[in-house]
C-alpha cells in the first residue's frame, strides 16, 4: 500500500514561527494543496523535506542546495531569534507523520540554537551556538494509540526510505523548473533513466542475464564432456577451436560496441548540453530584456513619486494648487466687500472735490464712454450707448461732443483729487491673487488627488517590484548549471562541432560494429550446428538436453525483454498522449503528439510530433513542462503497481497560466496516491478568501482533500515575519 | 503716494520673528537637506504657513523687541514672482478693522501716518506668524507631530 503522509509540522523553521501546534499541517489521500503568495512559506515548506531527506536545504540566494550543518542559524525563524534573550534556547524542528496500512510512523529532525550575546546578529553563526539532535523515528501500529521510539538506526533508515524511496525521490519532490530536468528530453540517457527506475524493466534484463549465463555455462559443461571422449575427431577439436576464437572476437567486438555507445552517450549528451545552453542564454535574454524594461518602469514611476512627495509644500504656494488659501473664503469675501465699498466712496468723495471747482460734468460715472469712444460715437454719427442714430448737429450729436470737450477729460484728471492714489494698489492685489481666489473652493479635492495619486503611485510601484521579484526567480531556475563558466559563444561552437563530429564518428562505429558482431553471430550460430552434428554419438544426452534447453530459454528471455520493452514502449505512448491531452485541454493551443520509439542501441528516443510525424520545436515553455509531466506520469502509469509514494511539488507551473494548472490538478489526482502541492497561481489577495476564480472552483471539487492557505502579517519587518497557515478545506 | 510707492514700502519691511521658535525653521523648513519631518523649501513658506495657522486659531502673541527678535527676510523676497504677495495683502487688507485703519482714509493721511498703518501691518504679520510658530512648537515639543509627507496640510485641515 502507499505511503500517505498524514502531518506534516515545524517549529521556528524559517517564517514558521512558534511551537508544532500553530504550524501543523493535516493531510490525506488525493490532491492537498497549499496556497501562499510570495514569501508565504512554500519553499520553506519545501525545505522540511529536502531536511528530513537530504540533511539540505535550497538556498533561495544561490539556488544551491547547502549542508544544513552550516545553516542552522539561517533556518531559524528571525521572529524567534529576534525576541530571545541572552542564553535562550531556540528549538528548530521539521517532524512528519506517514502511514501505510499497518503502521503510522513519525520522523523529526532539529536543533536547538543558543543566543550567545545581546544584539546577536541573525545570521552571523559565531553568535550562536547550535546544538544539532539526532534523527527522531518511533512508529505505532495504527490500531494502537501510542508511539514507540525506533533506535535501530538501519530501522530509522528503513522506514525514512518507506516514505519514499531513495531511487525515486527526484520524482517525487520537485521544485518549479527542476521538473524539465527529471526527464531532460534534450539528453538522450535522462528518458531511459527514468524509464529504468520507475518500471521493473531492469528485471527483464536481469533475468536475460542469468538464462544467457546458464546456456553459456551448459554448452561450456557439453564441449568439456566432449573434449574428454577420446573418439572426438581432430575435425570437431579444430571447429571448436575456431567457434572459439569467434566467439573471443564476439566478445571484444561486444566490448567495442559498447565504448562506441559509451561515446555515443557522451557526445550526444554534450551536443544537446551545448545547444540547450544556447537556448537558456536565448530564454534568459527575453528575461534580461523584461527585467530591463521594469525596472526602467520603476525607476520612472520612483522618480514621479519622489517628485511629488518631495514638492508636497510647494503645493501651497503653487498658483495651480494655492493650498495655502485653504479657508480663507471670509478673507476673500471682505476683501471684496471693502474694496467696493472703498470705491463708493472714492467715488463720491472724488465727484464732490470736482463738483466744487466746476459746474460743468466733468466726471462721468463709472462704465461711461472713454475718449475714443467718444471721438468714434461723433465720426459715426452713433450713439453706441443707447445704440441710436445721432445724426451731425442733432442734439444726441451735440451731447456727445459736449461729452468728449468736458473740462477735465484729459490724463491729468485725479492727480490733485487725493494724497494717496491708492486704487491701483488695490486693483493690483484683486488681479494678483485672482489664481489663489479661484481655487479655494477646489483645495480639498486636489488635495484628495494628490493622496489618491501617491496612493496609486505607491501600488504602481509594489506591482512592479513584485513582477520583478516574479521575474528574477524564473531567470534565476534558468542559471542552475555551469554556463556562466563558458568564456564566449566561439568556444561554445567549438565545443558544440567538436562534440557533432564524435559524435557522428560513434554512430558510424556503432553500425559497422553492429554488422560484425552480427556476422560472427551467424557464423557462431553455423559453428554450433556444425559441431552438433560432429559430436560423437556417445556423448552423454543430458549434456546436449540441458543445452537446448537453456538455450530456448535464454532466446525465450530475450524475445520477452524485447517484446515487453516494445509493448511498454508503445503503452508508454498510449498514456503518455492521453495524459498530455488531458494536461492541456484546458489550453486553447492544439498541443502535439508525442511519440516513442526504439532506436538502434535498444534504448527509447522521444519526439514531439505533428499529425504528418513533423517534428515541432518551439513549443512554449507551459507546453515543454506539460510534456515532461505527462511523459512521468505515462512512466508511472505503465508500471503495473502504479506509484507507491506521495508527490511534494513546490511551484510546479508557475506563471504557466490556470488553464494549465486545472489541468494539472485533474491529472495529478489520477496517478499519485496523494499528492501535495504548494501553488501561489491559485492565491488572489484582492477575493475575500484569499483565492482567485480556479481556487474556488478547486475549493468546491470533491477530488481535492484539503487547502491550506498560508499567509504572513502586512508590512510587517522581517523580523517580525512569520507564516499564518489556515485550513479551509 | 502713488500706488507703487505704497506697495514698495510694505514690500521692503521684513517681519520679525522670535528666537524661541528659530529651531523649528531648522526642523520644518530646510532647503539643504531630508529631515525627520515634512519640510518646506525656502524658511519664509514656513513662516506664511505659520501666519496662517495663527489666523486660523485666531492667536496674536505680542513680539517683544529686542534682542529676542530677529529680522526676517524682506517680505519682496517672499516668492515675488507667484500670487502668493498678492494673496497676504489681500488676507491683510481685508482685516483692516482689526489693524486699525480705513481704506479710504489711506488716501487722505500724511506719509507719517501712513508709515505708521504699514508698521501696524507688519506687527499684524509678526504677531499671527508668532501664534501660529507658537502653536507649531508646541505640538513639535510635545511629539505630536506626524512624521508623514502631509503634515502640513493635516495641520491646516483641522484648523478649517
Amino acid at each position: 500500500m502507499a505511503s500517505i503522509i498524514n502531518q506534516i509540522s515545524f517549529q521556528n523553521f524559517f517564517n514558521y514561527y512558534g511551537s508544532f501546534e500553530n504550524n501543523t499541517y493535516e493531510f490525506s489521500k488525493g490532491v492537498n494543496i497549499v496556497v501562499a503568495d510570495n514569501g508565504g512559506g512554500k519553499s520553506k515548506f519545501f525545505n522540511g523535506f529536502l531536511w528530513l531527506f537530504y540533511d539540505e536545504i535550497l538556498d533561495s540566494d544561490t539556488k544551491l542546495r547547502k549542508n544544513i550543518k552550516n545553516q542552522a542559524v539561517k533556518i531559524c525563524s528571525d521572529k524567534a531569534k529576534y525576541e530571545a534573550a541572552v542564553n535562550d534556547l531556540i528549538e528548530c524542528n521539521v517532524a512528519l507523520e506517514f502511514s501505510d496500512n499497518r503502521f503510522r510512523y513519525r520522523i523529526c529532525k532539529g536543533f536547538r540554537i543558543k543566543k550567545s550575546k545581546a544584539n546577536a546578529s541573525l545570521i552571523d553563526n559565531s553568535d550562536w551556538q547550535v546544538f544539532f539532535k539526532g534523527l527522531e523515528v518511533s512508529k505505532k501500529d495504527i490500531a494502537l494509540l501510542e508511539f514507540h521510539e525506533v533506535y535501530d538506526e538501519d530501522e530509522q533508515r528503513r522506514i525514512l526510505d518507506k516514505l519514499i524511496q531513495p531511487n525515486l525521490r527526484e520524482y517525487s519532490l520537485f521544485q518549479g523548473e527542476e521538473i524539465d530536468k527529471l526527464i531532460d528530453f534534450n539528453q538522450a540517457d535522462s528518458l531511459n533513466r527514468a524509464v529504468k527506475t520507475l518500471t521493473d524493466i531492469n528485471k527483464y534484463d536481469e533475468l536475460e542475464k542469468i538464462t544467457k549465463y546458464v546456456a553459456e555455462r551448459a554448452e561450456k559443461d557439453l564441449n568439456e564432456s566432449v573434449a574428454s571422449n577420446d573418439a572426438a575427431s581432430q575435425s570437431y577439436r579444430r571447429k571448436l577451436d575456431e567457434k572459439n576464437v569467434r566467439k573471443n572476437s564476439l566478445d571484444i567486438e561486444s566490448e567495442r560496441l559498447k565504448s562506441y555507445e559509451h561515446s555515443y552517450t557522451e557526445n550526444k549528451n554534450e551536443v544537446d548540453k551545448l545547444e540547450s545552453l544556447n537556448e537558456n542564454a536565448e530564454s534568459r535574454k527575453v528575461f534580461d530584456d523584461k527585467l530591463k524594461e521594469q525596472n526602467a518602469k520603476l525607476k520612472e514611476i520612483k522618480e514621479e513619486y519622489d517628485r511629488l512627495v518631495e514638492k508636497l509644500n510647494e503645493r501651497f504656494f503653487d498658483g495651480n494648487f494655492a493650498w495655502i488659501a485653504m479657508g480663507c473664503e471670509n478673507e476673500v469675501s471682505n476683501f471684496k466687500e471693502k474694496l467696493n465699498n472703498y470705491r463708493e466712496i472714492r467715488t463720491i468723495k472724488k465727484v464732490a472735490v470736482l463738483s466744487e471747482n466746476s459746474n460743468q460734468i466733468n466726471l462721468l460715472p463709472p462704465d461711461s464712454p472713454d475718449t475714443v469712444t467718444l471721438q468714434t460715437m461723433i465720426e459715426r454719427e452713433h450713439c453706441y450707448v443707447c445704440n441710436r442714430d445721432a445724426k451731425k448737429d442733432t442734439e444726441p450729436w451735440k451731447h456727445i461732443l459736449s461729452l468728449l470737450n468736458r473740462k477735465g477729460s484729459g490724463q491729468n484728471k485725479t492727480v490733485d483729487i487725493f494724497k494717496n492714489d491708492l486704487n491701483d494698489f488695490f486693483g493690483e492685489i484683486q488681479l494678483g491673487a485672482q489664481s489663489y481666489v479661484g481655487r479655494i473652493g477646489a483645495i480639498q479635492n486636489s488635495i484628495h488627488r494628490t493622496r489618491e495619486k501617491e496612493q496609486e503611485l505607491l501600488e504602481r510601484i509594489t506591482k512592479i517590484k513584485d513582477k520583478i521579484k516574479g521575474l528574477r526567480d524564473d531567470r534565476s531556475h534558468l542559471i542552475i548549471g555551469d554556463e556562466d563558466n563558458m568564456i564566449d559563444v566561439r568556444q561554445i561552437m567549438a565545443q558544440y562541432k567538436g562534440a557533432l563530429s564524435r559524435l557522428q564518428k560513434a554512430e558510424e562505429d556503432i553500425i559497422k560494429s553492429k554488422n560484425r558482431i552480427e556476422s560472427l553471430t551467424e557464423n557462431i550460430r553455423k559453428d554450433e550446428s556444425e559441431l552438433s552434428r560432429m559430436r560423437p554419438q556417445d556423448t552423454p544426452k543430458e549434456y546436449e538436453i540441458h543445452l537446448d534447453i537453456s538455450t530456448d530459454i535464454r532466446n525465450a528471455a530475450q524475445r520477452t525483454k524485447l517484446r515487453v520493452f516494445d509493448n511498454m514502449i508503445s503503452k508508454l505512448e498510449e498514456e503518455a498522449n492521453k495524459h498530455f491531452r488531458n494536461l492541456i485541454k484546458y489550453n486553447e493551443l492544439a498541443g502535439g503528439i508525442l511519440k516513442f520509439e526504439k532506436n538502434p542501441r535498444g534504448t527509447i528516443d522521444f519526439n514531439y510530433v505533428d499529425e504528418a510525424g513533423n517534428e515541432v520545436g518551439g513549443a512554449s515553455e507551459g507546453f515543454q513542462r506539460m510534456k515532461v509531466l505527462a511523459v512521468l506520469m505515462a512512466i508511472i502509469s505503465v508500471n503495473p503497481y502504479g506509484y507507491l509514494y506521495p508527490l511534494l511539488a513546490d511551484a510546479p507551473l508557475s506563471a504557466f497560466g490556470q488553464g494549465f494548472i486545472k489541468g494539472f490538478f485533474e491529472e495529478t489526482e489520477k496517478v499519485f496516491p496523494q499528492s501535495i502541492i504548494l501553488i501561489k497561481d491559485l492565491y488572489d489577495s484582492e477575493s475575500e478568501n484569499k483565492l482567485n476564480k480556479l481556487g474556488n472552483e478547486l475549493l468546491k471539487n470533491v477530488s481535492v482533500s484539503t487547502i491550506y492557505l498560508n499567509q504572513i502579517p502586512k508590512n510587517s519587518k522581517q523580523v517580525e515575519v512569520y507564516t499564518k497557515l489556515k485550513k479551509i478545506k | 503716494m502713488t500706488s507703487s510707492e505704497f506697495r514698495e514700502i510694505i514690500l521692503k519691511k521684513a517681519p520679525k520673528y522670535s528666537v524661541s521658535v528659530e529651531y523649528l525653521f531648522e526642523k520644518l523648513a530646510n532647503k539643504q537637506g531630508k529631515g525627520e519631518f515634512s519640510q518646506f523649501g525656502p524658511l519664509y513658506e514656513l513662516y506664511v504657513f505659520a501666519f496662517y495657522v495663527g489666523l486660523k486659531i485666531g492667536s496674536r502673541i505680542e513680539l517683544v523687541s529686542g534682542s529676542n527678535a530677529k529680522k526676517f527676510v524682506d517680505i519682496a523676497g517672499w516668492k515675488s514672482a507667484s500670487p502668493l504677495i498678492d494673496f497676504l495683502l489681500l488676507t491683510i487688507f481685508s482685516r483692516s478693522d482689526e489693524i486699525g485703519f480705513d481704506w479710504n482714509d489711506l488716501e487722505d493721511m500724511e506719509e507719517k501716518d501712513l508709515t505708521d498703518v504699514v508698521r501696524k501691518i507688519i506687527t499684524f504679520i509678526e504677531e499671527y506668524a508668532y501664534g501660529g510658530l507658537d502653536y507649531l512648537k508646541n505640538k513639535f515639543d510635545r511629539g505630536e507631530l506626524d512624521n508623514s509627507q502631509y503634515l502640513f496640510v493635516d495641520i491646516l485641515s483641522d484648523l478649517v
